[in-house]
């Protein structure tokens, strides 16, 4: 399994994704790993148009992701994951599936979200998620698009706790 | 009310509004068209519940032009076609307003959406004054 890029974006497939991450990635296949996406249809098409035409789309949850896993559904192609939130992340992550770099490249704002960076933002729960994935020994950063500097981890969640 | 079917621009950050003025100067005052901007710090619901209270009554005469394909934008626009009749087309700029804008108050047929497309199209192209013998 081939994973070239794991970003978290709520956006999922967008401008920043397809203009920037899959050339940087060297990426030719997109997995979008969200239940809601899986099980409906007609999103699912619209996410796969958004992609660049030479990428192929796939969209699994959790629960599926290890099933392909497992079937050899994974083994093809560089891989970029996209997952829609840290929740997702951390289910992934207690799955085994997946333990490597993680970039945090768009998270949106809500009530008790407090911007940390650019157009992310975070709030108690996701604190914690970043926290024990951290503990956990994984390679955590914050960017955007390839030209900005990617920001880390503690420094991300220092500037949290101080707003 | 307008009997100029509606014409709604998504753009990233809103520079569609300037267009749509700026076109003004060519085929007047634009009647019944807007945008609905796309600012970065929104999440994708945010900006869907923007655009289902910002554009009112939809028909399928109702066009909607995005700034890029597999955009946010875009993806807006297309999800929400399960509840709106739009028609939508990408790559919005100067000439493509301006062909929907004369277009304005015929059925948005597919020969209408293809001239508009078209105009659009044809507008790019590389300029360059031949050499002189």
């Amino acid at each position: 399994m081939d994973i070239t890029l794991c970003r978290v974006d709520s956006r999922l497939i967008h401008g920043q994704v397809v203009t920037k991450w899959v050339n940087q990635a060297n990426a030719n296949r997109i997995i979008v790993v969200s239940e809601e996406l899986e099980q409906d249809e007609f999103m699912r098409s619209v996410y796969l148009m958004a992609a660049p035409p030479a990428v192929k789309v796939d969209c699994w949850g959790v629960p599926s992701l290890v099933a392909q896993k497992k079937a050899g559904g994974l083994d093809d192609g560089r891989i970029l994951l996209i997952l829609p939130d840290l929740k997702t992340l951390k289910s992934l992550v207690d799955s085994g599936l997946y333990t490597g770099e993680v970039q945090i490249g768009g998270l949106g704002g809500g009530p008790s979200r407090k911007v940390v960076f650019q157009n992310i933002t975070l709030d108690d729960a996701d604190v914690d998620i970043l926290r024990g994935l951290e503990e956990k020994g994984m390679k955590i950063y914050f960017q955007t698009i390839p030209e900005d500097s990617p920001q880390a981890l503690d420094k991300i969640i220092d500037k949290y706790e101080k707003e | 009310m307008s009997t100029k079917n509606k014409i709604i621009l998504l753009t990233h950050g809103g520079w569609g509004a300037a267009l749509i003025n700026s076109m003004g100067l060519l085929v007047g005052k634009p009647e019944n068209v807007f945008e609905v901007a796309l600012e970065p710090s929104f999440t994708l619901e945010q900006y869907i519940e923007k655009v289902q209270g910002a554009v009112g009554e939809v028909s399928n005469n109702t066009l909607v032009l995005t700034d890029i394909p597999g955009g946010t934008t875009s993806n807006v626009a297309l999800r929400l076609s399960r509840r709106y009749p739009w028609h939508i087309i990408s790559g919005v700029n100067a000439l493509m307003l301006v062909e929907a804008i004369m277009h304005q108050e015929e059925t948005l047929s597919d020969e209408v959406l293809a001239k508009i497309l078209e105009a659009g199209q044809q507008s790019q192209k590389e300029l360059r004054v031949p050499k002189q013998v």
